[in-house]
């Protein structure tokens, strides 16, 4: 497959997933939260957006940082920037993605500009990108070869997640007010969590479970299972061929491989008392791997500057 | 056409076709007031059943799915749906006829005429067009001059844009052998007509176009070098930006090859590879969308990025296929376009089936002085203008106006041309609440795999949208219909279909061929020299001309 669509197949992934992500985790901060002085709310919010990085400045008027993180379309990081890119990036796969795929994103781009504008305020916005990002991914999953292109896609899109979880899971346990149900709620793993573990949910079960949990597929440990899986096959797909040592495809497995071991064989007792660390290994284990898989898989030609002949290049 | 009457006017009837005028040229629906052309009858009753709210609850519909789809092109930066009228344009099996033959002998005139050019150039030295036209055109390319493992395959794809005069002939308007645009929008549009006007086909057999991508697809891998048994196709375009690229992602979907832009190829001892995941993948044949100058910045313009450096030296090098071959332009050239009759006599020694409009050449003194009196009622075009740039109507331009055309026309006589004012025919057309006729054009769309030229069924009729607008074209306000072709045997279509044998020309025969050997004859197939000619039916002489007295 050409390296041009592997990385816009990529990209596509991650964006639809950041979209979907961050859309979750400020409906859940804003909305869901017990209720209390929208002061404070607020400023939870702001905390966890600067934890995460999810905006560098951070605007002081709530209504201003809702916009930002939510609706404004020039920050490849807010809601509305992630599904402008993960549209422009499927545009230019159009002819590899199932129609369907690409006409999903297409009509929720044409949607943001009048959605985005319309007064019904983040809540609804919101649900409707968490509605139009199921859409997008039941489709690529349902209608789609799970062919090359697919794990690429994949990839993108459980290292995006991995990527979002961990970021919220270490915002989390570096503030000391935080409540632990925003922390599972905003990963979509509310009702999971009741069901299995009941409701009393202190620190030590909600880390466990936003981290390791073996079912839930928006934990941790599932997100790098799953990312390995896709990259094991892109890994054999290119091994017939493989020549070149500085792009060697097993690279990003391995790292992401590792990182998943780490976490498999780790007790939730031992993961809390070593979080700090676990964190910080799982975070660059995820960069690494994406620069793995940049490197192995998209190559880009020199960028040659051609001289003007004058002599050769005219014509009568 | 039949006069067939409609019946009693249904009121719903009256409300859509109130006060239809009728004017100089060719309405393709109506033959005179209640006189429905016998094609048309179905569509025709169909249509008495809806009323102005129904059309255009549909035509949102359309807008909408085309706007979802990104079936659409990009007019100063904001991405438009391309706006389809649903009223269908219809052309009979025998009118088809016409218009399939003489595209197909156009296309080889044509392919003829670009070997020729490019090679040893028989028709300049026998004087039937001056060598001078060739080498002052801005299009033509000295950097391919010499190729020769193109001939007769240099024109895979091609549009030629036909109009309807006043008594209903076809007409040639202009020849795009270059990178004709507009084929994907008549697989799209009839799609969304079935869809959306099921009733309006009733029972009549519509030729499908469905067969398309295939049929290109075919004619792309016959034409890849002679020594690769399984040749890689893939199309080449500028990139997303590109008004056109809703087209080559649905050109190159549907022919299951690879999109890719010139960054994702690379060139090698004249060898075209692209990148890809696993390793780099040679590739035989490039259906390209970019333009000559763009295509390679060895050769060409030296600041593109569009392009891949050395593509020329491998096509040369017989390494790769790029389709339509670099130079085409020069067959584009509305300048050259006269000389067109003339050149179907010379190489395929027939009588052209299709006329051009009447045109004089700026550059004739007779013809400019002509023209130059007649300007306001004349239509007067760039030789190298397209997209309806450039474009002076004589009888509607004011003084001003022609003035600048006239001292235009004297600075560089060989940049214009002038053409008589032909009414294009009509199709009734939603305007608001009611069905109005617009000017059309048809853009037929040919395929040729070097053995045979194969015309889409159909093809792109264009429509002007603003009253008595004459030029049709999408990045000026037109529109476009769905166009039929009946099958031989449906209604309209009850006369028999005669096959057309090309009245020969005896223009440019004055003495007996050569009469080569028959190895040779092979032998020259191989090189694909003259298959346009040699296996013809209805050209016993076969060939390039050896020797010609010229008339």
């Amino acid at each position: 497959m050409l390296s041009r669509i592997a990385e816009a197949m990529y990209w596509m992934g991650r964006h639809v997933e950041r979209a979907d992500n961050t859309a979750r985790i400020v409906d859940t901060y804003l909305h869901l939260l017990p209720t209390g002085a929208w002061k404070s709310e607020n400023q939870i919010v702001r905390e966890l957006v600067q934890s995460m990085g999810l905006a560098e400045d951070t605007p002081s008027d709530p209504d201003l940082l809702i916009r930002a993180l939510v609706f404004d379309g020039d920050r490849p990081s807010s809601v509305a920037g992630a599904l402008i890119a993960a549209r422009d990036n499927a545009r230019g796969v159009r002819d590899v993605v199932p129609m369907e795929v690409w006409e999903c994103l297409n009509v929720t781009w044409h949607g943001l500009r009048t959605r985005a504008t319309s007064a019904a305020g983040p809540h609804t916005f919101l649900r409707w990108v968490a509605e139009r990002s199921a859409m997008a991914n039941g489709l690529i999953d349902q209608n789609m070869s799970h062919d090359e292109g697919w794990h690429f896609l994949n990839v993108g899109r459980t290292l995006e997640r991995a990527d979002m979880t961990i970021r919220l899971l270490a915002s989390a346990v570096l503030t000391t007010t935080t409540p632990w149900r925003a922390l599972v709620t905003a990963t979509g793993g509310f009702e999971p969590f009741v069901r299995y573990h009941g409701e009393s949910m202190g620190r030590r079960s909600a880390i466990e479970f936003v981290l390791l949990d073996r079912q839930f597929p928006r934990s941790i440990f599932r997100a790098m299972t799953a990312a390995e899986a896709s990259l094991a096959e892109l890994e054999s797909a290119g091994a017939n061929t493989f020549q070149d040592p500085r792009r060697d495809p097993s690279s990003a497995r391995r790292m992401v491989g590792r990182a998943r071991t780490s976490l498999e064989y780790r007790s939730g007792a031992e993961v809390e008392d070593e979080l700090p660390a676990v964190l910080t290994t799982l975070q660059r284990a995820v960069d690494n791997a994406h620069v793995a898989v940049a490197k192995s898989f998209f190559r880009h030609g020199d960028t040659v500057t051609w001289a003007h002949q004058t002599s050769l290049g005219a014509m009568a | 056409m039949s006069a067939q009457q409609v019946g009693p006017t249904v009121p719903h009837m009256a409300d859509l076709f109130e006060r239809y005028p009728f004017g100089r040229a060719w309405d393709e629906m109506f033959a005179g007031e209640n006189d429905t052309r016998d094609a048309y009858l179905t569509v025709h009753a169909a249509l008495k059943k809806l009323d102005a709210a129904d059309l255009k609850s549909r035509a949102e519909i359309l807008g909408r799915s085309f706007l979802d789809q990104g079936i659409t092109f990009a007019l100063g930066g904001v991405e438009r749906p391309f706006p389809l009228d649903l009223i269908p344009r219809i052309i009979t099996a025998a009118e088809w006829q016409a218009v399939e033959q003489g595209v197909s002998q156009r296309v080889q005139g044509l392919e003829a005429c670009l070997a020729d050019a490019y090679g040893p150039g028989r028709i300049f030295t026998d004087g039937v067009i001056p060598r001078r036209l060739l080498t002052t055109s801005p299009h033509f390319a000295r950097q391919v001059a010499g190729i020769s493992s193109q001939d007769g395959a240099r024109v895979v794809l091609s549009g030629v844009d036909l109009i309807r005069d006043e008594t209903g002939t076809f007409r040639v308007l202009e020849d795009n052998v270059r990178v004709p645009s507009g084929v994907s929008y008549v697989l799209e549009n009839r799609q969304a007509v079935a869809e959306l006007m099921s009733e309006a086909i009733g029972d009549q057999l519509v030729r499908p176009v469905s067969d398309f991508p295939a049929k290109l697809h075919a004619a792309l891998r016959a034409v890849a070098p002679w020594n690769v048994t399984d040749p890689t196709v893939v199309v080449l375009t500028p990139g997303v930006y590109n008004s056109a690229y809703f087209e080559h992602t649905l050109l190159a979907r549907e022919m299951g090859v690879e999109l890719v832009e010139g960054r994702d190829l690379v060139c090698r001892n004249n060898q075209v590879f692209v990148r890809t995941t696993a390793s780099e993948m040679p590739v035989h044949v490039i259906y390209r969308r970019i333009d000559d100058d763009f295509l390679d910045p060895v050769q060409f313009r030296a600041d593109s990025m569009l392009g891949l450096p050395g593509l020329i030296n491998a096509a040369r090098a017989g390494n790769v296929t790029i389709a339509n071959a670099v130079g085409n332009g020069i067959a584009d050239d509305k300048l050259v376009y006269t000389y067109v009759p003339d050149i179907i006599r010379y190489y395929l020694r027939q009588e052209p089936i299709l006329p051009n409009v009447d045109t004089y050449r700026m550059e004739e003194q007779d013809h400019r002085e002509y023209a130059l009196e007649h300007l306001a009622e004349l239509v007067i075009k760039p030789v190298d203008g397209s997209g309806g740039k450039g474009i002076v109507i004589g009888s509607k331009a004011d003084p001003k106006t022609l003035r600048v055309a006239r001292q235009a026309i004297l600075e560089n006589p060989r940049g214009w041309i002038a053409q008589r004012e032909v009414a294009l025919s009509t199709v009734p057309t939603l305007i608001g609440d009611k069905l109005r006729p617009r000017h059309v054009d048809l853009r037929p769309f040919a395929v040729n795999d070097r053995n045979s030229v194969w015309v889409l069924p159909g093809g792109l009729t264009r429509v002007a949208l603003p009253e008595g607008e004459l030029v049709v074209n999408s990045s000026q306000g037109g529109g476009s219909k769905d166009t039929w072709v009946l099958e031989v045997g449906s209604q309209g279509s009850t006369s028999p279909v005669k096959t057309i044998v090309p009245t020969p020309s005896t223009k440019y025969v004055a003495e007996p061929m050569l009469t080569a050997p028959e190895p040779t004859q092979s032998f020259r197939a191989q090189q694909g020299q003259q298959q346009q000619q040699g296996t013809q039916a209805g050209n016993p002489l076969g060939g390039i001309p050896e020797e010609v007295t010229s008339c």
